[in-house]
């Protein structure tokens, strides 16, 4: 056999296999560096602080939890949020994520470490990631050997699509639950493979976790039955997969159930009838071989058929029958979105005004992937070349996930690590293929067969190289995947000489580094802003923050009465309950439709139709962002529409969205605004004295770009009380009702000075009814 | 919002029987009081100086009972300002508006609202010619006449000219009027009448005579055709129209509306003098004046039995469906004494358990005693917290006509139970509890027969092989 290049021959084979763990303990080492380092342009860019929206309830939940204890945290009833009708934290939250920062702020503590909960749970992303490229590598290893998860561990470790929801202060629940997926799925590889009750039920148990962690759950709850399901149906039953699957099924449905959000959910609705369908389905299908073994061929056959149609048929009705008497929950709005993407807009605005809950753009999957997303059906097809039962379920996970990428930008998320999976084991095959310095025999005819199969020499010969592994896994798993032909003719085709190896090899490791600069590029420009806090370029390059949103909150906070109810738009719900400490009307826990309808009617009504709604509910401030002097683009009057389509839905009669737009359909801010527009709460405190700020000149809106009128709009109903430095913030006071019992608007045209028109007693003459 | 308790208060008030002397500050550095006001003694009374002996009967009766009375002439621009440092420097203001038309630039009709903003009294007097007090009457709620318009009535026939119109007390109006009471004097009236608007806080104190209507007293012939071009038919006509109307703004201060300053003047063989002493009482907030003391609820039964509150005390939250039990002390002021006494005689308040609408209305009734003994001035009920969870408010919404509004709110969260506060065992889950008992009890009893029998099948298996 001759070589392409020397290998060194005097190493013992253990010197070989301990030199190659110990690399792959330093190189996992390295990623989980990595990983967590790419994670910390935040903190050295801004600082250590939550970011965003809701991880600002997370901590806020979780700091109530390190101080209270779990059980008051369980019993925790919030009565500062969706005032006046408060909400049961506890029994309304996934609990892990904040388990999870509590058990760790206890541990530390107990080791008399004194680290604050808030840098606990800014860190706490960055630190599961690492974890997550290691789960990435266990379930990679499973897949096919331990350098392609390796590679699977680097991709997952910096690429941007899971960075976007990790970095340090991103303190969401999927900053856990991108961990406990893949080491959920790898386990529950491990029992497939195995057969092993023991895998099944920490599969889990980790299941349960992920529960506890992320709603997101159910892409788990419907995977492994669709996996089961698929092997079942190309005739793959095994006891491994009913052993593996019935110890899964039976423990983590359990499980799961004990988490207060989710209680009954696991039997009662839709999303998860299909774990429990394939679950019915293993226990028929073990009874049918159970019989087999026992009866003729004949008598099994007619048996078979008649037991499979009437159980069918049987299930399928008991199913619509149940769901027809509402035992079974039907499928969900949120379900729906995911097929029609133009559901969620026509029948709940409120899914549908989330920017993450929107159809993803194609950009984004480059920006996110960059090279992963060509190199990720290569792998998927490689997976085909060998299809023991794992790779279906890659299969399965990679066209499941893009179809649901596709629909949604959040989900982009869980397509992520099985793209970092498949184009692993791609990236790893090509390079197996390139640096293995075997050449082929070159037997006579050899040189022209191997020009004219240039093209399938890489995936020949990675499948040359698997077998080897093939052979050396359980004999249990070749004996699987034996019925998939996969064993290849000894063909005489390879690679000859340095300088082809070379070419791909330096062009592969080209496209890797070029992977690296991207990313790195990505998460430091695109990713790693709070949110909270902007930053903007001073003319000499230097960095300029604005801080107008703690600045606002923080005022709140000093100046207003610890009861006083606040009023904004929901997006805002959670930070002003975490940074201004004052109840809310709505918050970004989007669980009452036609409270956050109230608050948009509110905002998008005259005030003398609006001051009587703020009465009611208490309301004592209002808070609207503005970003018309700055050109923030993300503030109130460009989410106007959202909030006029919300009240819409509730109150068809009284606010009607065309009556917003100009005549010509424009959605107009300056004269030519309709008289909705220019009359409704939200645009009378967007511009209430905006074009003073210009001494005479003529006023600009920057972000719509429009010229405003000279005469702003005037307030009767609330007193500016606050508005920060660049205008983002502005916050009002609602008046207190006059004390002559007057409305506020004839008391403010009094105190202007205005003379009232003389008014007439009441006639006391009725008209004579016809 | 927590009430004061009434201990302080009524110990103040000792003091104040003890000393008698002029307005001084106390230990406390609380000012004392000497009049029988119960909201200041402080009076600015704005009036024609050369008018003033006209008055001079009712500012007596002022000054006798312990107001301090300071004078100012409506059109002196230099004179007591009435409000200093942004706060109003009079306890109550007099203003007869007589036949001044210019009044001094600081008293406007946007200073006196801002005075009833700050909780002073007013007593208003509309004089005969257009002034301040018309044009701050509409903000008020009162509808006036055409300019230049009396009240006029030809019956009785009498010797007076037509426009003093003698007006007699009837009993609706009389609950206000402690000194008129038993007195059938009439009231003899010359001024404006005025109707009054929809707004809750105004009512009339003294009606006209259904027989009067507002008419110009010089062209006697053509009234009726006037009015019907000026105002329209006859509106201007009736016992809906009002010569004396009070008016209790939101904060506590009242108001006075006088159809004409001839109700405070000397008049000999009237009612006039008795019945501006009872409207000065009124509008100084001496009578009808009343103030809820202390409002408490307490746990009476509920979760806190399973530990997670105490029985008897007042909750920072309540759990859903805890009995509550909600005591409000109400006392009313005492003019003569100048002391605040327990009141009993509210029989219909309201107790409201509001979340956006109210869950439980039920009535506050007086206790009818405690434990044998006499609970005067004190208010309870009992409820249990509606089976939903929320922020609560308790409200308490009294409004009368010429009383004090007695307005109290407290909010409360009402959570939903423990997870522990459940049952711990349920007769509709014994299904569950069976099939739990029996699964583990077979699951023991398979495990142990298939324990016993591994030698039996390892022997099988020897045989096979």
């Amino acid at each position: 056999m001759s070589r392409a290049y020397p290998l060194p021959t005097n190493l013992s084979s253990s010197t070989v296999t301990n030199t190659a763990s110990l690399v792959r303990i330093v190189a996992l080492g390295l990623i989980s560096g990595a990983a967590i380092a790419s994670r910390l342009f935040a903190v050295i860019n801004f600082e250590s602080i939550i970011h965003e929206f809701d991880p600002w309830f997370n901590y806020r939940a979780t700091r109530v939890l390190a101080a209270k204890g779990f059980y008051e945290f369980w019993n925790w009833f919030d009565p500062t949020a969706w005032y006046p009708l408060g909400r049961v934290v506890g029994g309304t939250v996934y609990p892990g994520l904040m388990a999870t920062s509590g058990v760790i702020y206890n541990v530390l503590h107990a080791l008399n470490l004194p680290v604050d909960i808030r840098n606990i749970c800014v860190l706490l992303a960055p630190g599961f990631s690492a974890l997550t490229a290691w789960a990435t590598y266990m379930f990679t290893t499973e897949m096919k050997d331990s350098s392609a998860g390796l590679l699977a561990a680097a991709f997952i470790g910096i690429v941007p699509g899971y960075i976007s929801r990790s970095v340090a202060g991103s303190y969401d629940n999927e900053a856990i639950a991108i961990f406990l997926l893949m080491f959920t799925f790898y386990l529950w590889i491990k029992a497939l493979k195995l057969g092993s009750a023991l895998y099944g039920t920490l599969a889990a148990i980790f299941y349960f976790y992920m529960v506890a962690a992320w709603g997101g759950y159910a892409f788990i709850t419907n995977m492994i039955p669709v996996h089961a399901l698929v092997l079942m149906l190309m005739g793959r039953y095994s006891t491994r997969l009913y052993v593996g699957y019935c110890s899964w099924y039976a423990i983590g449905t359990l499980a799961s159930m004990q988490v207060p959000f989710v209680g009954f959910q696991p039997v009662r609705t839709s999303e998860h009838m299909g774990a429990l369908g394939v679950f019915g389905l293993l226990q028929l299908v073990a009874f049918a071989q159970l019989i087999r073994s026992h009866l003729s061929s004949k008598q099994f056959q007619n048996l078979l058929a008649i037991a499979v149609v009437s159980i069918g048929v049987l299930g399928a009705l008991g199913f619509v029958f149940l769901t027809y008497k509402g035992w079974i929950a039907p499928w969900t709005g949120r379900f729906y979105s995911l097929w029609d993407t133009g559901y969620a807009k026509k029948y709940i605005p409120i899914i549908a005004s989330v920017s993450e809950h929107q159809p993803t753009a194609w950009p984004s999957f480059f920006m996110d992937l960059q090279s992963l997303v060509f190199i990720f059906p290569a792998g998927v097809i490689l997976c085909f070349r060998q299809l023991r039962d794992e790779h279906v379920f890659v299969i399965i996970y990679a066209v499941v996930a893009s179809y649901f990428a596709g629909v949604m930008v959040r989900l982009m998320l869980t397509l992520t690590p099985v793209v970092c999976v498949a184009s692993a084991i791609a990236f790893s095959t090509l390079l197996d293929t390139y640096i293995d310095p075997t050449e082929p025999e070159v037997p006579e005819e050899g040189k022209e067969n191997a020009d004219g199969k240039a093209k399938e020499t890489g995936g020949s010969a990675a499948l040359a190289a698997v077998s080897d592994i093939v052979a050396a896994t359980t004999t249990e798993a070749a004996a699987g995947s034996s019925k998939t032909k996969t064993a290849p003719k000894p063909k005489v085709k390879g690679i000859w000489g340095l300088d082809t190896r070379f070419l791909v090899v330096v062009n592969a490791i080209g496209m890797l580094c070029f992977f690296v600069m991207h990313c790195t590029w990505v998460t430091s420009n695109a990713y790693s802003s709070p949110s909270v806090v902007l930053a903007s370029q001073n003319p000499d390059g230097s960095q300029h923050i604005i801080d107008d949103f703690r600045e606002a909150y923080y005022w709140l906070r000093q100046n207003t009465p610890q009861d006083a109810v606040v009023m904004s738009w929901w997006d805002y719900g959670y930070q002003i309950a975490g940074m201004a400490d004052r109840p809310t009307l709505v918050d970004n826990n989007t669980w009452n439709n036609t409270h956050i309808a109230t608050v948009g009617k509110a905002m998008s009504s005259p005030e003398e139709v609006a001051y009587p709604i703020l009465r009611k509910h208490d309301v004592d401030y209002v808070l609207v962002i503005f970003g018309g002097l700055l050109g923030y683009s993300g503030d109130d009057i460009n989410k106007f529409l959202w909030m006029v389509r919300i009240a819409q839905g509730v109150w068809p009669d009284e606010i009607q969205e065309p009556n917003y737009f100009t005549p010509q359909g424009e959605y107009r801010v300056d004269e030519r605004a309709s008289p909705a527009m220019r009359n409704s709460l939200m645009y009378k405190m967007s511009y209430h004295r905006f074009s003073e700020l210009f001494g005479g000149g003529q006023a600009v809106d920057r972000v719509r770009q429009q010229n405003m009128p000279k005469q702003g709009p005037t307030l009767d109903y609330l007193d500016e009380a606050f508005t920060s430095e660049n205008w983002i913030v502005r916050i009002y006071q609602v008046r207190d009702e006059d004390v002559l019992g007057r409305d506020l608007k004839s008391a403010n045209a009094f105190t202007a000075g205005k003379k009232r028109k003389r008014t007439k007693p009441a006639s006391r003459r009725r008209a004579i009814q016809q | 919002m927590r009430c004061h308790s009434l201990l302080p208060l009524f110990l103040q008030s000792l003091l104040l029987l003890t000393a008698n002397a002029a307005s001084t500050v106390n230990a406390n550095g609380e000012k004392t009081q000497t009049s029988w006001s119960s909201s200041g003694d402080s009076v600015l009374v704005v009036l024609d100086p050369a008018k003033k002996e006209d008055y001079s009967a009712f500012l007596d009766g002022l000054g006798a009972k312990g107001y301090n009375l300071t004078f100012r002439s409506p059109k002196d621009a230099d004179g007591p300002t009435l409000v200093e440092h942004d706060l109003p420097k009079y306890s109550h203001v007099v203003v007869v508006a007589g036949d001044v038309k210019t009044f001094a630039k600081d008293i406007s009709p946007q200073t006196l609202v801002g005075l009833v903003s700050g909780n002073t009294n007013l007593v208003l007097a509309l004089g005969n010619k257009q002034s301040i007090l018309t044009s701050l009457a509409p903000e008020f709620g009162l509808i006036l006449p055409p300019p230049n318009s009396n009240l006029v009535s030809h019956f009785p026939e009498r010797d007076v000219p037509i426009s003093t119109v003698p007006i007699t007390l009837k009993e609706s109006n009389i609950p206000l009027m402690e000194t008129m009471k038993g007195k059938k004097q009439p009231v003899l009236f010359e001024g404006t009448p005025f109707a009054l608007s929809s707004n809750p806080r105004l009512f009339p104190i003294l009606n006209a005579p259904v027989e009067s209507f507002a008419g110009d007293i010089d062209v006697t012939s053509d009234i009726l055709a006037d009015s019907v071009e000026k105002g329209g038919e006859g509106l201007w006509a009736g016992n809906k129209m009002a010569v004396v109307a009070g008016f209790q703004a939101k904060g506590g201060a009242r108001v006075a509306w006088l159809g004409g300053g001839s109700l405070l003047q000397n008049k000999e063989d009237s009612g006039n003098l008795n019945f501006a002493k009872d409207v000065a009482a009124w509008a100084f907030q001496e009578t009808n004046v009343l103030r809820i003391d202390s409002a408490e609820h307490r746990l009476i039964k509920g979760a806190g039995a399973t530990g997670n509150g105490t029985v008897g005390q007042p909750q920072e939250q309540y759990t859903v469906g805890d009995e509550i039990e909600f005591t409000m002390r109400i006392s009313r002021y005492n003019a003569k004494f100048k002391l605040w006494e327990a009141y009993h005689g509210i029989n219909d308040l309201q107790l409201e358990f509001t979340m956006l609408d109210p869950h439980v209305r039920i009535p506050l009734p007086p206790s009818p005693g405690r434990n044998g003994k006499r609970e005067k001035g004190v208010y309870r009920t009992t409820f249990r917290a509606p089976d939903r969870h929320g922020v609560f408010k308790f409200v308490v919404d009294w409004r009368r006509q010429g009383s004090t509004e007695l307005l109290f709110t407290e909010t409360v969260p009402v959570v939903p139970k423990r997870h522990d506060g459940y049952d711990r065992w349920l007769s509709a889950a014994w299904p569950y509890y069976l099939g739990a008992v029996s699964t583990s009890v077979g699951f023991i009893v398979f495990v142990a027969g298939w324990l016993a029998s591994v030698d039996e099948r390892g022997k099988g298996k020897k045989k096979a092989e």
